[in-house]
């Protein structure tokens, strides 16, 4: 007589298989029991629990980081939207030497905050190249901010930054998707060639 | 009456956000069971339930009623749950000062194990991370093999094996236990 495989019984116990042939064969059946004394054995282990007031407190927590997440937000769309004021006073023809001293002063502060999100971005995508895993929060967090560069840096026709800001944005809102990474993910952040472009411009800025 | 999921998910996708204050209310402490079984840890757990309902609050409107609300923020939190393992047991694998548990435990080492939790915690450790989050959510989740292949990113024929090799190992673990247990659960 044919009886059942191990397997075939796991699978009559989680009920994804017809248990007929075990109510016939006596063999089949106690192998089954002992199966099912074994699996039901499982549920001794001891689970700790919450108290009542747990999700009003993981409920407050969430509120507090998605406050704190708008907030930056908020501030970056200022500094971006501040950044390309500026460069659209900066086009207008003055004859005062303040425009030069503008362009100083927002160069400066562009490229400061541009080369930090550059920075963190290369250090995440490090990270699940090496096969770790930034937060999720940190990659949307980076995606939020990049969309904000690139939006600043098209303003200001700067045509390099907004190219790489582009490139990293097509990757960041596929790492948003699949934070856990995956060899498929990991060869298409090298092959399309940012981590190298971010080195490189880390270097050139003195950052590496 | 009270609520459904489905009605408060429609009003936080209208704009209401407090209407996901019902739905973590709800679900949290499951979604904390969920991770402990995966984790092994309170801490590591808490963080997993925060991050899960995160997630889920800032993807409501990828959920597809398809599933219930109750197993889309499972398998959020299972995922989550095994890449906390993963970091963690490649932490612990690169510490050469933290004794390694690749053998079986020996009956006598078993038998230092006085609770019932730390046998079966014992005996679910010796379950690959895979193994353990597909096994969780078949035993204790009561998740069909298709759905937790779907959420896993796996071949059903992959999820399968994985439990069959769980259900294998924890065999052999368990097997002389069996009857000590059934006695302190009757």
């Amino acid at each position: 007589m044919h009886h059942l495989t191990d397997e075939d019984l796991v699978l009559i116990y989680y009920g994804e298989s017809p248990r007929a042939h075990v109510d016939e064969c006596a063999e089949c059946r106690a192998r089954f029991q002992q199966l099912q004394r074994l699996l039901n054995s499982m549920d001794a282990v001891p689970v700790p629990d919450r108290d009542a007031s747990y999700g009003a407190r993981i409920w407050a927590n969430v509120q507090g980081v998605e406050a704190k997440r708008a907030g930056r937000i908020g501030w970056a769309w200022a500094g971006a939207i501040a950044a390309v004021a500026l460069f659209a006073a900066m086009l207008q023809p003055k004859p005062s030497p303040e425009p030069v001293a503008m362009e100083d002063v927002r160069s400066r502060v562009l490229d400061a905050a541009l080369d930090s999100h550059f920075e963190s971005t290369r250090i995440a995508l490090t990270e699940i190249v090496n096969d770790d895993t930034p937060s999720i929060d940190s990659v949307e967090d980076l995606l939020a901010d990049n969309r904000l560069f690139r939006q600043s840096a098209h303003a200001a026709g700067e045509v390099e930054s907004e190219q790489l800001l582009e490139d990293l944005e097509e990757v960041l809102v596929e790492v948003a998707h699949a934070p856990t990474g995956s060899p498929e993910l990991r060869q298409r952040i090298e092959k399309k060639g940012v981590l190298f472009a971010l080195r490189v411009r880390a270097a050139k800025e003195g950052s590496l | 009456m009270e609520e459904t999921d489905l009605a408060a998910i429609g009003r936080v996708i209208a704009g209401d956000r407090d209407a996901f204050a019902l739905l973590v209310e709800r679900h949290s402490r499951s979604v904390f069971r969920l991770a402990f079984r995966i984790t092994g840890s309170e801490a590591d757990a808490d963080e997993v339930v925060q991050e899960t309902f995160l997630r889920a609050f800032r993807q409501i409107h990828r959920y597809e009623s398809r599933a219930s609300f109750a197993t889309w923020i499972s398998t959020i939190a299972a995922n989550l749950a095994l890449d906390t393992l993963r970091k963690r047991r490649r932490w612990v694998a690169t510490d050469e000062h933290i004794d390694k548990t690749d053998a079986a435990p020996g009956p006598a080492r078993l038998a230092e194990s006085r609770r019932i939790g730390d046998v079966i915690e014992t005996a679910m450790n010796q379950l690959s991370l895979q193994e353990r989050t597909a096994f969780v959510l078949r035993h204790y989740e009561g998740l069909p093999i298709e759905a937790i292949a779907r959420e896993l990113g796996l071949s059903e024929n992959a999820t399968k094996q994985s439990v069959f090799r769980a259900v294998a190992k924890l065999r052999r673990v368990l097997g002389p236990w069996v009857g000590v247990f059934l006695l302190c659960i009757i």
